[in-house]
Parts: structure tokens; sequence; C-alpha cells
């Protein structure tokens, strides 16, 4: 299993829809759209990805296949740009700020 | 989250019509460093390199010895100009020669071999302060018969008094910088040692004749004596960056309005804030804030920062009127024009007030004017990139601009007419 949750140092603000992140490690700003942002404020380290392509897909409906697909290349994108540590274990989050 | 948390989140989701599928779209920008963001250094007046023809005071001297200049020699002065600017001193793109686009490449490079010449003598154990003061020594500075001092005056916690070789000079400047000595800027309890501002005419036979100085360094020198004093406006403006940026998110941007909220005009250097917020105030609006508008911890209230109004280039003849009380000295060329907030029109001055609308304002000669909204990310990415301390902000400050952005509408300004871009402005303000 997979889990995911935000990376200390990433600021996170709601913006309608979206989330704006602020990552003070390398003073860079990520916009994520309404999708993403959906999926980020899920990442709580707890849920693991399975378990959230589930929830995703039992509420908003959907390919399961699609759905899995979208959240590993969001998380991959994440992880690649350090906004959220990845592990196979549940990992803890830090604090939000949105 | 438990999962019957996170199912009526989703639930929301769904409400809302988002379909999770496809490419991710995460958009990213890079935060300007601190310092970069911020008006451009003052450019020299492009006038024939002349040389002097009297020796002149020994301060001259040490300016121009070769010991005084970085080592790979070319020194800050401006090809092709009788002006000399220090790089290092002038505030915001000035920490990064780089950033130096509008000076061009040579400034830049000699602004890069001032720094590196800077970073040697650091590492060779001479103190800053000494290679300050071997290029001016500051009993010659104390030697200048100074003809007029303002009392100390504060700007967010800089303390400083401007002092002039020239009595009418110096009536001026205190006039321009009035608003520091309001609770705006009320002189600071910190104790320490205001630093202290020269302004010098050197006189007729010196060439650069003005030169100005932060303390006993010296920071522009030039024929120009609304360049020289820009610098000094500058040197005050990072002062108080300086002094603020560990305590509130500070925006590149301007401000103008009432009592009851003001617009937060906001854009890169030359986009036309200056030139907006001059226009909007002499329509009637209060001066809140130029170049620097400061948020304390959790305020939503524009700080005051009305210092004086600077305009260059084309946009001093959008408000051609103001040449009279903006040039220092008739007859001669100003590069800038240097206006008191009291000469635009009488009691300008506003309040601290919650910002109502905010402006991605650009400036665009002879295209209609046109406004469309922007998203709230949109708005937040604008106030943080466009921030002096945007890549050091801490929750506090990320959270005031989060509320700024949501508590305020926020526009794409795009303006040719300012009479136009004042009516919009208004009107989304309901003023």
């Amino acid at each position: 299993m997979t889990f995911a949750a935000p990376a200390p140092g990433v600021r996170a603000a709601r913006c309608a829809d979206e989330v704006v992140l602020l990552d003070s490690t390398n003073a860079r700003l990520h916009v994520l759209d309404a999708t993403a942002a959906l999926v980020w404020h899920c990442l709580d380290g707890e849920t693991s990805i399975d378990e959230l392509v589930h929830d995703i897909t039992a509420v908003l409906g959907g390919d399961p296949a699609e759905v899995r697909v979208y959240v590993d290349a969001l998380v991959a994108l994440l992880a690649s740009r350090e906004l959220v540590v990845v592990d196979a274990a549940p990992v803890s989050a830090p604090l939000a700020s949105a | 989250m438990d999962r019957h948390t996170r199912r009526e989140f989703l639930r929301r989701g769904a409400v809302a019509g988002v379909v999770v599928a496809g490419v991710p779209i995460v958009r990213t920008f890079d935060v300007a460093a601190f310092g970069q963001a911020g008006s451009t250094p003052v450019t020299p007046a492009t006038t024939p390199t002349s040389t002097p023809t009297s020796p002149g005071p020994q301060v001259l001297a040490a300016e121009q010895s070769p010991a005084a200049k970085p080592a790979g020699g070319s020194g800050a002065t401006v090809g092709g100009s009788s002006g000399t600017f220090d790089p290092g001193s002038l505030p915001f793109t000035g920490g990064n020669p780089v950033a130096l686009g509008t000076v061009g490449a040579a400034t830049a490079g000699a602004g890069a071999a001032l720094l590196r010449s800077r970073r040697r003598a650091r590492a060779a154990g001479v103190g800053h302060d000494a290679e300050h003061a071997k290029r001016t020594p500051l009993e010659r500075l104390d030697d200048v018969l100074w003809a007029y001092e303002t009392p100390v005056l504060g700007a967010f916690g800089y303390a400083f008094t401007v002092r002039t070789s020239d009595a009418r000079l110096g009536r001026h400047v205190e006039q321009l910088l009035a608003a520091f000595r309001s609770a705006s800027g009320a002189a600071p309890s910190t104790g320490a040692e205001p630093h202290v501002l020269s302004l010098r005419d050197r006189g007729a036979a010196i060439q650069p004749r003005f030169a100005s100085y932060v303390d006993d360094r010296l920071v522009a020198a030039d024929a120009d004596a609304s360049l020289v004093l820009a610098a000094l406006l500058s040197a005050i403006d990072r002062g108080a960056v300086e002094a603020a940026a560990s305590t509130h998110l500070l925006v590149h941007g301007a401000a103008a309005g009432t009592h009851a909220g003001c617009a937060l005009l906001v854009g890169p250097s030359g986009a036309g804030k200056t030139t907006l917020v001059t226009a909007l105030v002499r329509s009637g609006l209060g001066y809140v804030a130029d170049e620097i508008v400061a948020f304390a911890p959790g305020s939503t209230a524009a700080a005051c920062y009305q210092k004086p109004i600077s305009l260059e280039g084309p946009a001093r003849f959008l408000s051609g009127d103001l040449r009279d009380v903006a040039v220092l000295a008739p007859g001669r060329a100003a590069a800038r024009w240097h206006v008191a907030p009291a000469m635009l029109r009488g009691d300008p001055l506003a309040r601290s007030s919650p910002v109502r609308a905010v402006f991605s304002v650009r400036h665009r000669a002879g295209s209609a004017t046109t406004i469309d909204p922007m998203s709230e990310s949109d708005a937040l990415t604008l106030l943080v990139a466009n921030s002096f301390n945007g890549d050091r902000l801490d929750d506090v400050a990320f959270d005031t601009a989060s509320t700024i952005v949501r508590d305020a509408p926020a526009f794409r300004l795009s303006f040719g007419d300012l009479d136009t871009a004042c009516a919009l402005v208004r009107h989304a303000l309901g003023a």
C-alpha cells in the first residue's frame, strides 16, 4: 500500500475550488485545479491510495482504473516537486494551513 | 480524516461536477527572491562623460580613485554617463545584478563586479564599513557645511534623517517626506541611531555635481539632482522593507481608497501603478501607499506608506501639469519627477483601510482600457509573487494574503486611458 501526505514546509490556501501551495523550502507556488485540489485535501498520510481511489469512485463515480491512473499521476507529480512525502506505511502529516 | 468526513468532502466535489480523470493540472511559479521585487534602479541620465575642471574636494577624489573601483575595473559608473551609482545601494533589484535589466548589461556587470569585490573584501577580513570608509571617509562628509537637516523620520521602523548642503533643496526634501513624520511613519522606538541620508550639491565646478550618501556610503552621483534624490528615496524603501519584512506581508504595489476600503494595485515595475495611484488620488481618493503596501499579521488593511510620488519616462507626461512642483531645479532636465503627496490635491492622505479590490495593472499606451475578473488563485499568486518577502512568508503572512484575495474581488486592468481606468477602479470600490 502507498500513503502520501503534504511535505513539511508546504503551506496550502484554498482559493474557491482550487488550492495554492507555497513551498517555503524553494519559494515556489503551485496552483492545483479543482480536481487536483480535491485529491490534495484527501492526502492525509493515513488514507492509503487504494482506499482513496475506492472512495472517489464510490462518491464521484467514474472508471476505477481511470481514477487510479489520475491519482497515481497526481501523487507522482506532487512527489516530484517535493510537495508530498510518499511511503509504504502511514505518514504523519504536518498541520496544513488550509 | 476519517472515511465519513472524506466522503462528505468528496460529495461537495461531486456537486461541483468534478470528474477525477485525465491529466493532473498543476501550475508552478517561482517566487522572486527577497530583493528582486520592486522598482528598478534609477537610470542615470545620458550625458557626456566629463572630467572635473578642478581638483574638487577630497571626497570626489576618493570616489574616483582606482582603489575605490571594484576589481575588474568598470566600477559602477554607467558607460556614457557622468553618473555614478552603487548598485548594491539600490533596493530590490539592486540586490541581484542579474535583475538590473533596465540599466543594461554593462551596469549589471559592474554590479556583479562590485558585489564580487565586496565578497572578496569580506573574505579577506576587510569589513563592509571599512571598505566604504575607504571610499568615502566619514570625516569628509562631516566636514561639509550642511545647510539643512530634517528631524528624525520613520518608515516602518527604519529611522533616518536627511541633510542637504542647500537649504532650499532641504526644505523641498522635507516636504516630500512629510508623511514620514505622521503616525504612518512615526519615529521608531528601537533606540537605534537613525541613519543619516545626505544629499549634496558639490557646485557647478564639480562633475557629477550632485551626490547622495547613506550614512558614509556614496549611493549616487549625477548631474541630475532628481536621480540622486531617487537613490535616496530608494534607500528609504529598502530600509523600510528590511525593517518590516519579518513581521509584515510586503506587497510591491500601490493603494488608494476611502475610509471604507482601498484598491490594491499590483504589478511589475513599469506597469503603471504609480501613474494610476497618482490619478486616483487626484480624482479624490485618499493616498494610502506607493511602492510598498504592508499588511500586519492577520490584517487585510493596507498600512500607510505615503512616500513621494516619483514619475519617470513617459509616465511624467501623463501628469504633465505636475512638472512645476516636481522639478528640483527649474530649467534643468529632471529624469524623475518627485511630487509631495500634498501637491496632488488638498488633504490627500488616507488612513490605513482594508483592501476592497485587487488589480493587476498594466499600462499600454494607446490601447483600449479593459478590465477582466481574476480567479482567487491567480490573485493569490499575484500577491505572493509581487511581495518583497514572498520567498520567506510564514504561515500568518500567507494566510493574510489568501484572506485578502478571498475577501476582495480581483481584476486584470489593462489601461491606455487614465480617466477610464480611474472610473473602473472607483466603480469597483463603490467610490
